[in-house]
């Protein structure tokens, strides 16, 4: 992320504080155990089923939401809303999107990317987000009651952690490159699709310089028949989410994942193709066996008001169905997602939100890149597609050690996403 | 050439083009009636008036239907013919065509979308480019953009006009001194009339639009505008309302849209407002037309809505 890049600020909803002690900071005083993982809610009801749909048509329809996603995206990096050097070789022809199209691309990666920075820069010390100075006075009351032990502590303290990022239907997503090229890694960052889609990404990859430059390293391979590349800080992987547990676990893990490193998990626009039975597991099984992880979700919802039905209609006529949106059709429901299966915190906010929470300058500066004559049809639009994010940590024994590691596991995360909230 | 004019209306009922000649045609005889016109046009009533329709053929076809066939039905349209739909050239020369051939009968004015740089974004150059292969066809339009009325008044009593209202502007004759034929200007009263917003939410008069032109204009400054020029109801467009029209300032200002679905994605109604012989004021509620389904023989290369997906 460029640095005269203002990230969006989330303003607190006061109906969307997360759940816990005073100030929202629900790992103020983390548990010893954690009675959290059993879900909290009844399950709600599925009115898609919960069988697995493996009609092969669906699939390519899926994967070609991407090609559309990408599009998007250099129309919005060729316009100047995002800065992208790497878009461009995954597209083979070029389209200027509409204002409206090109002004939601930027607010989803910017947002996202938002996320994923103040992930990567994140330490468990609080004054390691330098612009949130408003909220350090709150943030060290939530660290000082957090019994840390203190060598621990101190070894811990401020120093960057190692950490992952997991991107689940990645695409052609150029966040991993996009990142390092300006310095900001973690230890290792997999990227998952469908082959297909691994397929293509890992020949542009490979058999672009600007990639590999920033790979960086002399081993990078091929495998799978070219559709997964292996570096020591890079890894794409090919497989099916729907098969996350039985089959994409054990090859993560083959590739060096280590479930006890502080992890971002990224969702743009994946979950929701899924059927739920599908993405809960997903999400169950993260929140159970990573020590720490964040969850960010970007997806559709409102499905069923005027806007929300016809934008059903529309996408099944490209065949594209979502089966998730009607399990997790609102903010609310996209938070209890997680709560309801024990993550510590959660929160989810409409892309109108976040429009209306950016910077003064920034704004000033993507409103000056085109004509904007679509205020209403923005405004609806953009009620139907939210950001949501989402962090657990676990001990993952019993004793003082598990649990200093678990508080300081929190501090990370809650230092991570603590600048979505500036009114804390 | 009544029977030329006539088959060119037939031809673009059924959604199909005339040729470039016939479109150049079109205009220049156009061009000799819009320039006779006042910037504030006068219509009698009764009259239908009608909101964006944006190149939505099939829905204009629709509202036709709805509201009667012209000439049997005096129809005003309050601008914003083309972009963002798919039949932009074929809405825009259908309503041309109806002009010349029925001046009296329907009367058009300009929209904010009716300007060369707005066209460039949002999809009416870029269609006529696909459908004759150049930009002349686009050319001959723009240059009639800049002959339509910037605004109409009804019996004297409503005003009618595609945005709102201007702070430079405190009377209908000020209007009148505007010389409208160029370009939408980036600011100043023409491009206000053409872009501003009723605020109901402003209790001081004048606001910063959201859309960096015109202004946001409240009831403080809707109400002596009518007062001061002898009118009752300020009617215009510009807006998507997802019910079609909306009522504000206590019934002194409406907005108008007839764009139904707008988009092909918002799955909002439209509606037109019929105005009696006095002045009674009614609103036809209608939905998008069938034939924009995707079932229906709408050519891929239109493409569907845009979702981030």
């Amino acid at each position: 992320m460029s640095g005269n890049r203002s990230p969006p600020h989330w303003p607190e909803h006061p109906s969307r504080r997360v759940p816990g002690p005073p100030h929202g900071y629900a790992h103020a005083q983390p548990p010893l155990e954690d009675p959290d993982l059993e879900p909290r809610l009844p399950r709600l009801q599925r009115p898609f089923g919960g069988i697995s749909e493996r009609v092969p048509g669906r699939d390519d329809i899926i994967k070609g939401t991407d090609d559309d996603a990408i599009v998007s995206k250099l129309s919005a990096v060729d316009l100047g809303y995002l800065d992208d050097p790497f878009v461009k070789y995954f597209v083979k022809r070029s389209s200027r999107r509409p204002p409206l199209i090109n002004r939601g691309s930027y607010l989803r990666t910017a947002s996202l990317d938002a996320l994923t920075e103040h992930f990567i820069r994140s330490t468990t010390e609080e004054s390691s987000t330098p612009e949130d100075s408003s909220t350090s006075s709150a943030s060290s009351t939530a660290t000082s009651t957090t019994t840390v032990a203190q060598p621990l502590a101190a070894a811990m303290a401020g120093q960057v952690v190692k950490k992952q990022i997991v991107s689940l239907g990645c695409g052609s997503d150029t966040r991993y490159f996009k990142f390092k090229s300006k310095g900001l890694s973690v230890a290792k960052y997999f990227e998952i699709d469908f082959q297909e889609s691994t397929g293509k990404k890992a020949a542009v990859v490979k058999k672009n310089k600007l990639f590999t430059d920033v790979i960086g390293d002399p081993d990078l391979k091929l495998g799978r028949g070219g559709t997964e590349l292996y570096s020591k800080d890079y890894c794409l992987l090919s497989g099916d989410l729907r098969e996350f547990t039985s089959s994409i676990v054990p090859r993560l893990k083959a590739q060096g994942f280590d479930t006890s490193l502080p992890t971002l998990f990224l969702s743009e626009c994946v979950l929701i193709y899924i059927q739920p039975d599908d993405s809960d597991a997903i999400v169950d099984w993260v929140g159970k066996n990573m020590d720490a992880s964040l969850f960010v979700v970007y997806e559709q919802i409102n499905p069923t008001d005027a806007f929300g039905a016809m934008m059903l209609r529309n996408l099944k006529a490209r065949q594209i169905e979502l089966p998730g949106i009607h399990e997790y059709p609102s903010l609310k429901s996209q938070e209890e997602r997680f709560l309801s299966r024990g993550w510590l915190a959660a929160r989810a906010v409409s892309m109108n939100t976040l429009l209306d929470t950016l910077q003064a300058d920034e704004m000033k500066r993507i409103s000056s890149l085109e004509i904007f004559d679509e205020l209403e049809e923005w405004h609806l639009l953009a009620e139907h597609y939210c950001v949501a994010w989402a962090y657990n940590a676990r001990a993952q024994s019993a004793g003082q050690d598990a649990d200093d590691r678990r508080a300081q596991h929190i501090s990370l995360l809650f230092n991570t996403v603590r600048f979505t909230d500036r009114h804390q | 050439m009544g029977s030329d004019l006539d088959r060119q209306i037939q031809t673009l009922l059924q959604c199909k083009i005339i040729t470039e000649a016939e479109v150049k045609e079109l205009c220049l005889k156009a061009r000799e009636i819009l320039v006779e016109e006042s910037n504030v046009q006068r219509v009698d009533a009764p009259v239908t008036v009608c909101g964006d329709i944006h190149g939505q053929f099939h829905d204009l076809k629709k509202l036709f239907e709805v509201g009667g066939e012209c000439p049997k039905t005096n129809y005003l349209f309050m601008g914003d013919f083309v972009d963002r739909g798919h039949h932009s050239v074929e809405t825009f020369l259908l309503l041309l065509a109806l002009k010349v051939r029925y001046p009296d009968r329907i009367t058009l004015i300009r929209g904010n979308h009716e300007s060369r740089q707005i066209t460039k974004v949002y999809g009416f150059y870029d269609e006529c480019f696909q459908k004759f292969g150049s930009a002349n066809v686009w050319r001959y339009c723009c240059e009639i953009f800049d002959y339509l009325s910037l605004s109409a008044i009804i019996d004297d009593r409503i005003f009618c006009v595609h945005g709102g209202l201007s702070p430079s502007i405190n009377t209908i004759d000020q209007i009148r001194t505007i010389d409208r034929m160029q370009e939408v200007p980036h600011n100043g009263a023409m491009c206000d009339l053409l872009w501003s917003d009723p605020d109901p939410d402003s209790c001081t008069g004048w606001g910063l639009s959201p859309r960096g032109a015109g202004f946001l204009f409240g009831e403080s400054v809707a109400k002596p505008f009518l007062h001061n020029n002898g009118l009752e109801l300020i009617a215009r467009a510009h807006q998507l309302v997802m019910e079609g029209y909306k009522l504000m300032f206590d019934d002194t200002v409406v907005t108008v849209w007839s764009a139904p679905n707008y988009c092909y994605r918002c799955g909002n109604v439209a509606a037109i407002l019929e105005i009696d012989s006095n002045l009674n004021k009614s609103y036809t509620i209608f939905k998008d037309s069938d034939r924009n389904s995707m079932n229906s023989r709408t050519p891929q290369r239109e493409g569907p809505p845009d979702y981030f997906l």
